[in-house]
């Protein structure tokens, strides 16, 4: 038997009698076979549970209705991707830009507003925008995406709330001239 | 007056609720959708007005009407229309999670904000001389209004099926420990039993078997010690949760035993392990 031959590559007789030659590392290596079996049987345990006493638990029968869930997802990365682009753009061209030409324009105040639509102005972009941020970030929580999520998304959700009040205050006293309407 | 009314409504059956939830629902998405469309300003001068910001030859930039689509408010009432129609067609198949009326109200609130803020101010605005244009709200603000009203119908209405998140979440718990991610998994299971603490009860029958299967979770990730508690504990009083139910006690206890058995099983091993790498005592 080669002596140099990887442990992982062993068969279990080899691996049986390297460790009766007691060559090193091969009783470790016997535990974790037993052990990755040991896990493999508790997979098939726990699958062969739940079709036998499954059938009590409150998720028994089948998920009602049909998936659209794919729709809703696609809307939430939808919303916040929109509104990102149009603020990370805005924060470059500057909030000129932001308050008159962007998609979110008509949103942000401007000088002669009431305080009512101030309010309301504000109120919607932090819905939009930290908003959908933090609804995205706790909808990818169950998913491998979660760790993004968590050290990407919810800091951004954060940071872009005194971003939007700035934004609001500035838009709201630049120099503008209101047409009647 | 207004608990008796409650009553009524409660014991509507739930797909009838369900319906008039989703119908409203639906009905306040495409009014909204219809009412953003349609002309937010009316009166004599409606044909003189400036929508959005422009540029004035003489004075620098200007900002016109934000009324309607052209001027840019009706966009929160089109996506608030949006977001209630798909949500209508979630109630329409049947469910009924409390994230739905969550997003409904606030998508029905926002729209009526907003369309009252429109239906208030439009006119209000005077130019730079003091001139001000003979407008009015128009239809499409009345439209809007009116659907942003269904749509807050729909939440008041909405169907409470607190089973149904509790179903989502075992679900979800039994996916995640599928793909071997055992402690997302317990973590979604705990929340589920947390949830249910307050309805249906711990009296519930199922929520034993709920239990259980989270000490199988704890099992599959190597916490014996708490799955062998919340075995005992919950196996404790079962005698009295199952006091009519044989059946299901002889499944609850065949399941409880056979948790016990693999926790020993895994003791075992442990001890096994130890006795052979580090020489402790034999396991009995």
């Amino acid at each position: 038997m080669d002596p140099d031959k990887p442990l992982q590559s062993l068969s279990e007789s080899e691996l049986s009698s390297a460790r009766w030659g007691g060559r090193a590392g091969a009783e470790q290596e016997t535990y974790r076979r037993e052990q990755e079996r040991q896990r493999h049987e508790d997979q098939r345990r726990l699958e062969e549970r739940q079709r036998s006493s499954g059938g009590r638990r409150l998720g028994a029968g089948p998920a009602s209705g049909i998936g659209i869930g794919w729709l809703w997802d696609l809307f939430l990365l939808a919303l916040p991707v929109i509104v990102l682009v149009a603020v990370v753009v805005g924060l470059a061209r500057g909030t000129t830009w932001l308050a008159e030409e962007s998609l979110l324009a008509p949103l942000f105040p401007a000088p002669g507003d009431s305080p009512a639509r101030y309010l309301l102005s504000v109120v919607t972009l932090l819905i939009l925008v930290p908003g959908s941020l933090g609804v995205l970030a706790a909808r990818l929580q169950p998913t491998p995406l979660r760790l993004p999520a968590r050290i990407i998304l919810m800091p951004a959700a954060v940071l872009l709330v005194p971003v939007v009040c700035y934004v609001t205050q500035v838009t709201a006293t630049a120099d503008l001239i209101r047409l009647p309407s | 007056m207004t608990s008796a009314v409650l009553n009524l409504v409660n014991r509507v059956r739930l797909p009838l609720r369900g319906l008039l939830t989703a119908g409203s629902a639906a009905g306040g998405g495409l009014l909204l959708v219809l009412g953003s469309v349609l002309p937010w300003v009316a009166g004599p001068d409606a044909g003189a007005v400036t929508y959005g910001a422009v540029e004035t030859a003489t004075d620098g930039s200007a900002l016109g009407s934000r009324a309607g689509l052209s001027g840019g408010d009706a966009f929160v009432t089109l996506l608030a229309g949006l977001v209630a129609l798909v949500v209508a067609g979630w109630y329409g198949l049947g469910r009924a999670r409390r994230w739905q009326q969550v997003t409904v109200a606030g998508a029905g609130l926002l729209a009526l904000a907003w369309a009252v803020l429109n239906h208030a101010e439009i006119g209000d605005v005077a130019g730079p001389d003091g001139d001000r244009l003979d407008i009015g709200p128009g239809v499409g603000v009345y439209v809007a209004l009116f659907g942003a009203l269904l749509v807050l119908v729909a939440a008041g209405t909405a169907p409470r099926d607190v089973e149904h998140d509790l179903r989502v979440l075992a679900r979800r718990a039994e996916r995640l420990a599928q793909r071997g991610l055992g402690f997302e998994a317990i973590e979604k299971q705990q929340q589920l039993l947390r949830r249910a603490r307050r309805r249906p009860g711990w009296q519930d029958p199922r929520l034993t078997f709920e239990a259980l299967f989270l000490a199988r979770l704890y099992l599959a990730v190597g916490h014996v010690d708490r799955a062998v508690q919340l075995v005992h504990d919950v196996m404790g009083d079962a005698q009295r949760r199952f006091a009519d139910d044989e059946e299901g006690l002889a499944a609850a206890t065949a399941e409880a035993s056979d948790l016990i058995g693999e926790a020993n099983a895994q003791l075992a091993a442990v001890q096994q392990f130890a006795h052979q790498q580090y020489g402790y005592p034999p396991p009995r």
